[in-house]
């Protein structure tokens, strides 16, 4: 009596465990789907991921509802997410740092890479190498000869680690000393600069208004190319340094996401991300510059990424 | 002028006149509750924002910060369980007071004093922000590194009554304070592979389990054991309570005022600069009030005085948190990275420009903190009844409620339930403090310095390394902050010295088994 039981509550376990899996699969998503986001609220991957999240509601018929997962610059939340369900409702809305970058500093994160199905990429700010206006130096060359010729070190203030890996880029290209000031963030940097204790420093945002006051002079941009609105301002390859680094905004997801949801899920991304007033908000409102990456183009752009660093990390730490 | 009244005439509109009471009210709510705090609720509030125009969102969360700076000394003084971090140190005279049933009296003048320092911070905005943000920029590492290191020295005026245990207390704050990823080479530092701890242990989490989750713990305990008298509250409103416990005279106010306007000036002042904060402020309020009395001895055991150094100084950094934001668009603390946001969103960069690009906004923002101001008064004037009220609700309501609010307070941070395991941890270690009467002001403080001053040291190395000569003779500030600290270290072991001996002497004449504090420490530790 007992076995007979048994065997039909496997049967129907087994039964509905079928139904469960192959309904849904036509029918995705019918339930919210949670996008962790990996930064503290107001900043500029914050609106991001919500700016998306809402288009994306429209799209799918489903609110996505946008969760602060802030810490280490979007590591924690990674962590999370490699744990959780790839079922397709819940994605990360994160940095490409905290893939490419982090891991290799910090032994301790359990993810690599390949351990999501990265969804796409979005956005990326503007960022820009800046000085004080006051300062004497008009040009990335020109300071760089100066501090060639008097050998005194040029001080910068660094709160990321990939501007720590650009300088270390440019002191091996040029044997100019610079000497490296840890800072908590962008304004913080800026503060250092325009107080005149710090000689130079990496802003991702912020710096736009200072130069428009009149307060800084931006000297070149980490970007792999020329920014639209300040076109002056030379690239690092331009300048003839062998460095780029765009910490770019990004959806991903755990590992094992059924193909037909990712493609649900990437239609509804790619929709919301070229949509030109999305793009016209990020951009006046926060400075951010699109770049729609698909699936594979984003894993490719992280490998790349992870590549172009691993020898400056392995020179800097040796 | 112009802007100056389109801008008043924009914040007295209706709809903003009412979201700014909204705001207070849900600041002083939060504020009161324990576990969850103004700046918390900012960032929930902020996508709601969204769909307000700039001046009216940004008005909402002004309000919601300003009520929360007085909301937290509510709980603090009648439950003995802060409402926020910073209302850490009101709890250290209020709680006192309020056990005397003067618990109404406690609040008023917790009102008023964050009110008054509130306003003073406000008017230094608005008439002097300018020149106090290039003081600001003035303050580089070396300078920064040197007035945290003289902060340290107020652990002295807050460790209570055995200044080895305050530094011990310190000492353990300032361990924990390191864990997280190392400034300079992000290598993890006491992390234990939780990717959670690279950025260090949070302050909220740490500080509900420290001093709201303990407290509940020693008063379960108390009347677990059939001690209730620990537990027993006096309803502050009750009509036995004679009316001069329910009011702060005009005498009691003028007494306190030097405190006031001495804490005022403090918390102005480290809130204009980046990075410090409110609950440090309080604390360096408390501290300097008790340095400056006649009759420090008296400081811990409920006086009005401590309240008032509090309140004032930490409330006045809300204000001048926003000097260096709107004059040089560097945030100064949380709360002001917050409202970047919520200015970035609607459309608005801060920097130095936004006086010229935004005149109408920024005193549409000036007109609503006044206004906040005035609704905190009102507001909490009215709502202290409520409060009382709520508070008056037997034990079994209570502290399920609180214990609630805790764990929803510390997971709210960062949506995060490895924060509700740090604030049972701290519960236990603050459970234990308690017991063995180590000072969490101590603890807190060596836990919210230990980063800024690692920071501004390294930093200040870094530059300076190479001649650091040079920061005694081309920096004079450096120079008058250490030599300062050196003026108080030399006080403080004098003092301790002093105390020593008066102790030694007390106890070769008594006969009574007063044993002086250390050894009651270690009998308790090797108790099972």
């Amino acid at each position: 009596m007992k076995q007979r039981l048994a065997k039909i509550a496997i049967a129907t376990g087994l039964a509905l465990a079928a139904v469960a899996t192959s309904a849904p699969a036509q029918e995705f998503p019918d339930k919210p789907i949670t996008m962790m986001i990996g930064f503290r609220p107001g900043g500029a991957v914050d609106t991001t991921g919500r700016l998306i999240a809402e288009k994306m509601s429209e799209t799918l018929g489903v609110p996505v509802t946008g969760v602060t997962k802030s810490g280490g610059g979007g590591t924690v939340m990674a962590a999370e997410l490699i744990n959780s369900e790839p079922d397709g409702y819940t994605i990360g809305m994160g940095a490409s740092a905290a893939y490419t970058l982090a891991p290799q500093l910090n032994s301790d994160l359990p993810f690599k890479i390949d351990d999501f199905d990265h969804l796409a990429t979005l956005t990326y700010p503007s960022d820009a190498i800046v000085i004080s206006a006051d300062s004497e130096y008009n040009s990335m060359e020109e300071m760089i000869a100066a501090h060639k010729e008097s050998g005194d070190p040029i001080t910068f203030a660094s709160q990321v680690s990939a501007s720590r890996l650009m300088v270390a880029a440019i002191s091996k290209a040029t044997g100019v000393e610079f000497r490296v000031i840890p800072v908590q963030g962008g304004a913080d940097g800026i503060k250092e600069v325009l107080g005149g204790h710090i000689d130079m420093t990496w802003s991702g945002s912020g710096w736009t208004e200072q130069v428009r006051a009149g307060t800084m002079k931006p000297l070149a941009t980490m970007a792999a190319d020329r920014m639209e609105d300040y076109p002056d301002v030379p690239t690092l390859l331009d300048l003839g340094y062998d460095f780029t680094f765009v910490d770019t905004f990004m959806l991903s997801a755990p590992k094992g996401v059924p193909e037909d949801r990712m493609a649900i899920l990437v239609d509804a991304i790619e929709k919301a991300i070229s949509d030109p007033a999305v793009q016209e908000t990020l951009r006046e409102k926060i400075g951010l510059q699109t770049k729609y990456r698909g699936p594979e183009e984003t894993t490719d752009f992280l490998h790349q990424q992870y590549d172009a660093v691993a020898p400056l990390v392995d020179a800097a730490s040796g | 002028m112009d802007q100056i009244l389109l801008g008043v005439g924009d914040a007295l509109a209706i709809e903003n006149v009412l979201l700014i009471a909204v705001g207070v009210f849900t600041g002083l709510l939060v504020g009161a509750i324990p576990g969850l705090n103004g700046p918390m609720a900012i960032a929930l509030a902020l996508p709601i924002t969204f769909y307000l125009s700039s001046l009216s969102g940004i008005a909402f969360l002004i309000g919601i910060m300003k009520g929360g700076t007085f909301g937290g000394s509510v709980a603090a003084i009648l439950l003995n369980t802060p409402g926020s971090p910073e209302a850490a140190a009101t709890a250290m005279d209020g709680y006192p007071l309020a056990q005397k049933g003067k618990g109404l009296k406690a609040m008023k003048m917790a009102l008023y004093s964050s009110v008054f320092g509130d306003s003073v911070s406000d008017i230094v905005l608005f008439c002097v922000a300018a020149p106090v943000a290039v003081i600001s920029l003035k303050m580089g590492p070396p300078e920064m590194a040197s007035v945290l290191i003289f902060a340290l020295t107020i652990i002295a005026g807050l460790s209570g009554k055995s200044l080895i245990r305050g530094l011990i207390a310190a000492t353990l704050g300032g361990v924990i304070g390191t864990i997280g990823l190392d400034p300079e080479s992000a290598v993890p530092r006491m992390t234990f592979g939780f990717v959670q701890l690279s950025d260090g242990v949070s302050l909220i989490p740490m500080t509900i389990g420290l001093l709201a989750l303990s407290e509940i713990i020693v008063q379960l305990e108390a009347q677990i054991l059939g001690r209730a008298g620990a537990a027993k509250r006096l309803n502050p409103f009750a009509k036995e309570v004679p009316r001069e416990n329910k009011v702060v005279t005009w005498a009691e106010w003028r007494a306190c005022f030097p405190t006031t306007l001495r804490s005022s000036a403090i918390g102005t002042g480290i809130g204009a600069l980046p990075g410090v904060g409110a609950v440090v402020a309080g604390f360096l309020g408390y501290a300097s009030a008790k340095r400056a009395s006649k009759t420090p001895e008296e400081f811990g055991t409920g006086k009005l005085e401590g309240i008032a150094a509090v309140e004032a100084a930490n409330s006045a950094v809300s204000g001048a948190n926003l000097i260096p934001l709107l004059a040089i668009g560097v945030p100064g603390s949380l709360t002001a990275a917050v409202l970047i946001g919520a200015f970035l969103v609607h459309g608005v960069q801060p920097g130095p420009l936004i006086f010229q690009d935004h005149p109408r906004l920024i005193y549409g923002i000036f007109a609503a903190m006044v206004l906040a101001n005035i609704f905190n008064f009102v507001i909490g004037q009215a709502g202290l009844r409520f409060f009382a009220f709520v508070v008056s609700f037997p034990n079994r309501f209570i502290y399920p409620a609180v214990i609630l609010c805790c764990i929803a307070g510390a997971y709210a941070g960062a949506n995060s339930m490895f924060d509700v395991a740090i604030a049972f941890i701290f519960a236990v270690v603050g459970y234990f403090m308690r017991k063995l009467d180590f000072s969490f002001a101590a603890f807190i403080i060596g836990f919210a310095l230990t980063p800024q001053a690692e920071l501004y040291v390294r930093q200040t190395v870094i530059l300076y390394g190479d001649r650091p000569m040079t920061l005694l003779t081309d920096h004079p500030i450096v120079a008058f902050f250490l030599a300062l600290t050196t003026y108080s270290v030399i006080r403080i072991a004098r003092y301790q010295r002093k105390a020593d001996h008066a102790r030694v002497a007390l106890r070769e004449g008594a006969t009574s088994n007063d044993a002086p504090d250390l050894e009651i420490t270690v009998r308790d530790r090797s108790e099972p």
